[in-house]
């Protein structure tokens, strides 16, 4: 077998380097998230947490990672901190949800949170309605991490570190 | 040129396999924690496998479970069609919740249609509460307890271990193809639903969410003498026979930990928020 020519390994280099930097490219495309609402990113995973920046509605984020329910962003102007998966979703309406209605169960799968496709496939297994749990994701969903922050501030409850702020 | 050929090949298969082993590292961090399947059903003989802890079912598969058991309840017992009420449960649960040691995960809670008194909750965020018991409370302090109390269940992965046990006492599970890994899943998020809506948590997990409740709600601000002064209420209507918090026995057992928690706490009260509590529930 030939050794390959000091042309063939620059080459062969260029070309991995190539396909390293096409990779992180569509990496870095597929990152960045808009949100659809005017928002604070907190500095810290919880409802609670301190404002780092307050981002207008339709402003593109790049995601650095997800941890929970919790998406670690960077701004446009550089600061770093956290929003919710719910945050960079668009709304979706799950009333009415039933368990043998698949497209209404992939749109429910792919909402972020609601319906995993084993607990679909447990309900229809069991022929159990999935009314209920729809009803407590919808109450969930139209409640944000800033009322959570308005109420506790309101009653003076929430996390030790963050209250009387 | 066959060379140059040879090579350039070379180079488009080593680009591809980068790729694909890049894509393949960062799409698991993209996942979230919504982790579908995943069952390891160990290892199978004859057809037949016994799903001994280590594997089975796993904390990856809390999400799930914890959406089977929010549906097993609410087929039993309806949500309470009340959107005031059940939002003032999720925002007095989720300020508690951010204040548990699992603040990052999506907290669900809902008030159940029926007289009962009782409260359920399925791994990772989901949390139920009777119309019945959220009658019998006097301020937030309260609901905050009961609330801190399932949320003990769910940091303590108290679903987990009873599908575990459930499994472990089942013994066998029959492997039908590709239907095994959901075969497990289903078995186990059925002997869950059983565990939450008929035999109860055992004594000492009940002991512990107490712990995780009151720690949790007294770290939120509220006063964990409600959550006390509760379950005493409950003691005495249990003494009377009254059926109450029927998956949550051994009340008088439970008030007398609790009261010796907080006293080494040192505890100086803290928010009851009556009037808001008021305003927000109407039940009788």
């Amino acid at each position: 077998m030939k050794e390959p020519s000091v042309r063939n390994r620059k080459r062969l280099r260029r070309g991995v380097m190539a396909a390293v930097l096409a990779t992180l490219a569509i990496t870095a495309s597929a990152d960045q998230v808009t949100i659809h609402k005017a928002l604070d990113v907190l500095a810290d995973k919880n409802p609670f947490a301190d404002s780092v920046e307050s981002v207008p509605s339709e402003t593109s984020l790049e995601r650095l990672g997800t941890e929970g329910s919790w998406v670690k962003v960077k701004t446009p102007s550089g600061k770093i901190g956290y929003v919710t998966s719910d945050d960079i979703q668009s709304p979706l309406n799950l009333t009415g949800v039933a368990a043998n209605n698949s497209a209404d169960l992939a749109a429910a799968s792919n909402a972020g949170r609601g319906l995993n496709d084993d607990s679909r496939d447990f309900a229809k297994q069991k022929n159990l309605t999935l009314n209920g749990l729809n009803a407590m994701v919808n109450t969930g969903k139209a409640v944000s991490r800033q009322d959570v922050r308005e109420f506790g501030k309101a009653g003076n409850v929430g996390p030790a570190k963050y209250r009387n702020k | 040129m066959k060379a140059f050929l040879r090579n350039r090949k070379s180079i488009i298969a080593a680009g591809a396999i980068i790729s694909a082993a890049a894509v393949a590292l960062l799409l698991p961090f993209n996942m979230g924690g919504c982790g579908v399947g995943g069952i390891d059903v160990g290892n199978a003989v004859g057809g037949i496998t016994t799903l001994g802890k280590s594997a089975s079912i796993t904390e990856k598969d809390e999400p799930s479970l914890g959406e089977t058991v929010a549906i097993q309840v609410t087929n039993r017992y309806p949500v309470y069609p009340d959107a005031n009420l059940n939002r003032y449960v999720t925002l007095v649960g989720r300020t508690v919740a951010a204040s548990s040691s699992m603040p990052g995960i999506d907290y669900y809670f809902a008030v159940l249609d029926t007289p009962e008194a009782n409260a359920y909750s399925g791994p990772h965020g989901f949390v139920m509460i009777t119309r019945g018991a959220v009658a019998k409370m006097k301020d937030e302090s309260e609901l905050a307890g009961v609330l801190g109390h399932e949320i003990g269940h769910i940091c303590k992965h108290h679903g987990l271990d009873a599908v575990h046990s459930a499994m472990t006492k089942q013994g066998l599970v029959q492997l039908a193809g590709t239907s095994a890994k959901f075969s497990a899943f289903s078995q186990g998020a059925g002997a869950l639903g059983d565990t939450i809506l008929n035999t109860g948590f055992s004594q000492p997990q009940e002991m512990e969410a107490d712990a995780e409740g009151v720690k949790f709600m007294a770290a939120a601000g509220y006063d964990p003498n409600g959550y006390l002064h509760l379950l005493q209420r409950f003691a005495a209507e249990q003494g009377r026979g009254v059926k109450l918090f029927a998956t949550h026995p051994g009340m008088n057992d439970r008030v007398k930990k609790i009261q010796d928690q907080i006293t080494k706490m040192k505890s100086t009260g803290g928010a009851t928020n009556a009037d808001r509590f008021a305003a927000n529930v109407t039940l009788k």
